[in-house]
């Protein structure tokens, strides 16, 4: 009776633990890590900080830079990441740039959407992976243990 | 974060090559799908609720990716087994999740939002900045190739 208290008390303790950590890091994170939302929604946040570009498509492609369409505007986003060479017009990407002191957008950090959508995937594929392996490991050791405890019976 | 193929098939890699040393997974395997779990389980943790709820719990689930708080999940799924093998199930989890923290601390992130590796004693984060995130898929068939050649010349 006692091992079973205790046991679920220590489960009980380290859920709630968790749970508070959970609610203090979001209260925490929530206020350093202004969502990309907030940026887009305060212009004058735009012209100091980095802001996100969701699904934007590329109207143009330069050497070390492209072009993607806003409002009718064209709008140059320089970048010196040589994988910018992957780009092709019409590619729909999300990306993060800042404007530099010329006034162009300066490419921090970029997803093609493809490779995002191939990343969930094979990411899929790893969990179900090993959610495979780990319920035929288990059938398994739980076969023993029944061999084990109807062996040690008959004994 | 790298996605998750990459994570599970570096760790297989590791495994594999430091057999000699790691003997414990050739005599219980399914310690190995463990090692995967805990691979896996920050992801899990953080991603998941963002598909099944909503983007707006991602500051909630954040913690979960941090080192403190995968020792307390760790512990807890540990709980989840046969008292026997607690003990070792939660240090194979800790050595896991430790890998996948080391592998995402190498990517590259925008500004400051990174992983706040401290959390809750601080906020302040630290990537080493070798790779941006989805970079990752283009390696899976480098470390397929490794698999495959290590299955080789084991046998």
């Amino acid at each position: 009776m006692f091992t079973n208290t205790h046991y679920f008390l220590k489960i009980l303790i380290t859920f709630l633990l968790v749970v508070g950590f959970c609610f203090y890091g979001n209260l925490q994170l929530s206020g350093k890590f202004p969502s990309y939302e907030h940026y887009l929604s305060n212009p004058e946040l735009n012209h100091k900080k980095e802001i996100l570009k969701t699904v934007q498509k590329i109207v143009k492609i330069y050497p070390s830079a492209f072009v993607i369409r806003e409002k009718g505007k064209d709008i140059l986003v320089k970048t010196e990441n040589p994988l910018v060479n992957n780009f092709k017009k019409g590619m729909v990407i999300d990306f993060i740039a800042c404007f530099n002191k010329e006034g162009y957008f300066e490419l921090q950090r970029y997803y093609i959407r493809h490779w995002i959508r191939v990343s969930i995937f094979v990411s899929f594929l790893a969990v179900l992976l090993v959610v495979v392996l780990f319920l035929k490991y288990f059938e398994m050791e739980i076969r023993e243990y029944k061999i084990f405890k109807i062996k040690k019976l008959n004994a | 974060m790298p996605d998750l193929a990459t994570h599970v098939g570096l760790l297989y890699v590791f495994v594999r090559l430091f057999q000699p040393k790691l003997t414990i997974f050739s005599r219980k395997p399914y310690l190995f799908v463990i090692l995967c779990l805990g691979t896996i389980l920050p992801d899990v943790l953080t991603r998941v609720p963002l598909v099944i709820l909503a983007r707006e719990v991602f500051f909630f689930f954040a913690p979960l990716h941090t080192p403190v708080l995968l020792f307390l999940t760790c512990y807890l799924t540990s709980m989840l087994f046969e008292v026997n093998l607690r003990k070792s199930i939660f240090i194979i989890l800790i050595f896991g999740a430790a890998l996948h923290l080391f592998l995402d601390s190498l990517q590259k992130t925008i500004g400051d939002n990174g992983y706040p590796w401290f959390f809750p004693f601080s906020l302040k984060t630290f990537n080493f900045g070798l790779f941006w995130p989805t970079e990752s898929i283009f390696f899976i068939p480098i470390i397929l190739i490794t698999i495959i050649v290590i299955h080789l010349l084991k046998k």
